[in-house]
């Protein structure tokens, strides 16, 4: 084998590699599991929910409950307790049943009271309470209606009325498999025949929170099949860039639009992207940089300084390759430590969340850290050619950490201020560049190419696109690891 | 074979080897004297391609050090003043590790190396990490680490300083070992007598560059021999009588006699006894290569 390969080999087979493996691979998992655990997942909270309907055929009250979970499917045998009451508060009639195999409870009153009330409780069968929203339903002059304020709860509910004060739900459901899907029913109940044979649309847009409601541009969305009478669902294709947007809903009947319109924002982050700004918090700024610095120099900076290195200079081989093994075997120690550690984070984060982290972060994430490690490493490597002892090596490497790391920002934000830049456009475009003058920041840039947006504006803007990224990208790999090495192949 | 022609060595603007041209042979011991500072460690590193020559070119084999850095390295061994390996390391995977570099497999590479420790008194340590050797200890290792990959030339430097007697002997054996294999060697000291019985020859350095080459023939007929001698009881007759025997000096303690070749100490012992001199001390002396050296070399 020669020389190159065996002080790669060396490297990292050393005791140093196994301790960066390590420290990586814990912080990184400790991460994983938090993001796992506070991320949405695909399961929706364990609830029921009852969409109630009622009506008065004179004589005869009919009630027909539909039950349905978080994913809009018919649950069976969920008992509710109902009770009808008149006007003074009276009971008419309780009447408990179970929903059945489609998901309804329908039983009919006699009565002869033309305003009452409906009041009901479903129970899980271990006998604790399902979700409601709200369980008062008021029949009066032959139109339903309930006193609630629409509001949202998880998983969510509404009921809007259209002009005849016929109901119709609309349920926010969440995909089985994929947490960051979501769809939308909407139910009409169909006791009433006038209203099952009113064909039902609903199209969708999506408007940043403050842009407002507009049905002009409403897209088709996939709406499914009714798969059961009177239910609809709409899947609006949603990405991580339209985290924060407004998801609107426009529902018609045969005749209009109902108003108001359903709507919500989407606020679901991908667990990937979730660990991703956690790790962003922590990781770039401070401890990439400081195991690179440190790596740097537990694998050249100390030996050269030292004079350990003159013993393996003595051997076949130069300075300069000397100076690229270590340089490898010290990226690729970064390389395997990074891929381990994504790697178990991916594990982490399927377990608590079922979603793998998709390839593009998983991507970004390996390539901007990756880039940033061996970015001040080379910038170790190149300030060992100049220094002469441990102590100024490590002082100068601690310097970079305070000032390309967790000060960068602070540092660019004074200098930006002292230059008077104000508008927010500029600004943000000198940031951009001052952070790419720090390889602390270069994981967020590539980070911010994934997913189309910086600070809020669209990353290409602000110029982040591929050209950009990888020129930085190469530079920060290329430009201090070559400097350092010309000057090891001429300086002694 | 190391051919070493018009190297300069400047640190800053001081130059600290300075045109210096030097050729070692195959089975040749070249001694390199000179006084702290006069230059030859710094000549040796650049030999064994640690630091970069200023200017000039060293051959070894006929490798060029500085243009092919990697053959020329598979062919010298270097044994640096001041040890200074991996302290954490233990020497045999150390040492395996160099061996790498020879294209030499583990296996191979530690037959020799037991072998090797075994010779240098050190595989009793094997299990020790560098960090605890004694000087001594690392100048052994330093031996064995020269030799991987067996090379035909070395450069030693100061290696018999510092060592116990039975040490000098040792490695001052070694040397001539080598040299009987055919290999090249340059020994560097700072006391020229250490390299008299082992050199042959002797390169006297100063302020970066040779100022006298001596064959081994020359360093047997340097200077003078003289007697020495300490009486108890001098007196002003003493001149006199010891100035029959030769030239004569005084130190203030001893007496010299110098150009006396031709005679015997014991008759100059029997003269003073005769005239009631008390002879403390009486001995043929030998120092005058070193004080040539320090006359030379000052
Ligand atoms: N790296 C260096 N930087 C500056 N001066 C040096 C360096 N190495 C050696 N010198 C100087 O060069 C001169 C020769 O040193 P050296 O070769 O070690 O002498 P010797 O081995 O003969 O005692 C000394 O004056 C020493 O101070
Ligand atoms: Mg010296």
């Amino acid at each position: 084998m020669n020389g190159f390969l065996y002080d790669i080999k060396r490297t990292l087979s050393g005791k140093f590699t196994i301790i960066l493996i390590v420290l990586l691979v814990l912080i990184t998992v400790a991460t994983a599991y938090g993001a796992g655990i506070s991320s949405d997942t695909a399961a929706p909270a364990q609830t029921d929910l009852v969409l109630p309907y009622v009506n008065d055929t004179g004589g005869v009250i009919h009630v027909s409950d539909y039950v349905i979970n978080g994913y809009g499917q018919p649950v069976s045998g969920l008992s509710i307790t109902s009770s009808i009451g008149n006007a003074s508060i009276n009971t008419i009639e309780n009447y408990t049943g179970s929903s059945n195999s489609q998901g309804y409870l329908n039983f009919t009153v006699h009565s002869n009271a033309s305003n009452f009330y409906y009041i009901y409780t479903g129970q899980y069968t271990n006998g604790n309470p399902a979700a409601y929203h709200n369980n008062e339903i008021v029949y009066y002059n032959g139109k339903m209606g309930r006193s609630e304020s629409y509001s949202t709860i998880d998983p969510c509910y509404s009921t809007y009325f259209n002009y005849s004060f016929e109901p119709i739900y609309a349920v926010i459901l969440k995909d089985k498999a994929n947490p960051s899907q979501i769809s939308t029913m909407v139910y009409v109940p169909y006791i009433n025949s006038s209203i099952n044979n009113q064909p039902l649309s609903i199209s969708y847009n999506i408007s940043t929170a403050s842009a407002g409601v507009n049905a002009n541009n409403a897209g088709s969305g996939n709406v499914t099949e009714m798969t059961h009478p009177g239910v609809l669902i709409i899947t609006p294709s949603l990405t991580t860039k339209d985290l924060d947007k407004n998801v609107n809903f426009f529902i018609n009947n045969k005749t209009e639009q109902v108003v108001p319109t359903v709507s919500y924002i989407y606020t679901y982050i991908k667990p990937g992207v979730a660990l991703q700004n956690d790790l962003a918090i922590y990781f770039g700024i401070l401890l990439i940089p400081i195991m690179s610095i440190f790596s740097a120099y537990f694998y050249y900076s100390k030996d050269k300084t030292s004079g350990v290195l003159e013993s393996i200079i003595a051997r076949p081989i130069t300075k300069g390759k000397l100076m690229i093994s270590r340089f490898t075997g010290n990226s690729v120690s970064f390389l395997v430590g990074l891929l381990i550690s994504f790697g178990l984070a991916d594990v982490i984060l399927k377990h608590y969340t079922g979603v793998y982290i998709s390839s593009g972060t998983f991507a970004t994430m390996l390539i901007g850290y990756l880039v940033e490690a061996i970015g001040f490493a080379g910038l170790m490597y190149l300030i060992t050619q100049f220094e002469r002892t441990q102590g100024q090596i490590l002082g100068t490497g601690i310097g970079l950490l305070f000032i390309l790391g967790f000060m960068w920002t602070t540092l660019s934000e004074a200098l930006l201020f002292l230059l008077h830049i104000q508008s927010i456009t500029h600004l943000l475009k000198n940031l951009l560049i001052l952070d790419s003058i720090s390889p602390s920041y270069y994981p967020d840039i590539i980070a911010d190419y994934h997913l189309g947006v910086y600070s809020g504006l669209s990353a290409s803007s602000v110029g982040i696109n591929i050209y950009s990224v990888v020129i930085i990208g190469l530079a920060w790999v290329l430009i201090p690891s070559l400097l350092a090495l010309y000057f090891a192949r001429k300086r002694d | 074979m190391i051919a070493i022609s018009n190297l300069t060595k400047s640190f800053k603007n001081f130059k600290a080897v300075n045109d210096l041209n030097m050729d070692i042979s195959n089975g040749e011991i070249l001694g390199l004297a000179g006084l702290n500072g006069a230059g030859k460690t710094t000549t040796i590193r650049a030999t064994a391609g640690i630091i970069f020559p200023t200017s000039g070119k060293i051959l070894v084999d006929n490798f060029d050090m500085v243009e092919n850095k990697t053959e020329a390295s598979k062919h010298i061994g270097w044994v640096p003043e001041l040890p200074n390996f991996e302290p954490d390391s233990r020497p045999i995977p150390l040492l395996k590790y160099y061996a790498g570099f020879y294209g030499i497999n583990s296996a191979d590479a530690e037959k020799d190396i037991v072998e090797l420790m075994k010779k240098f008194d050190i595989y009793a340590y094997k299990d020790k990490k560098l960090k605890f050797y004694s000087q001594g200890m690392k100048k052994r290792f330093s031996l064995v680490a020269a030799m991987m990959g067996n090379p035909d030339n070395f450069l030693f430097d100061e290696t018999l300083n510092g060592l116990d007697p039975q040490g000098v002997r040792e490695v001052r054996d070694f040397i001539i070992e080598l040299k009987k294999q055919g290999k090249s060697i340059l020994l560097s000291s700072h006391i020229l007598s250490e390299l008299q019985n082992v050199a042959d020859r002797i390169a006297i350095m100063k302020n970066g560059t040779i100022i006298k080459i001596l064959t081994r023939d020359d360093l047997n007929h340097l200077g003078t021999t003289g007697i020495k001698i300490h009486i108890k009881n001098p007196d002003d007759k003493l001149d006199k009588v010891l100035l029959n025997f030769g030239q004569l000096e005084y130190d203030g303690y001893y007496y010299m006699i110098k150009n006396s070749s031709n005679v015997d100490p014991s008759d100059i012992n029997n003269e003073l006894v005769k005239a009631n001199y008390k002879v403390d001390y009486i001995g043929v002396q030998n120092e005058t290569l070193e004080e040539y050296f320090l006359n030379m070399v000052k």
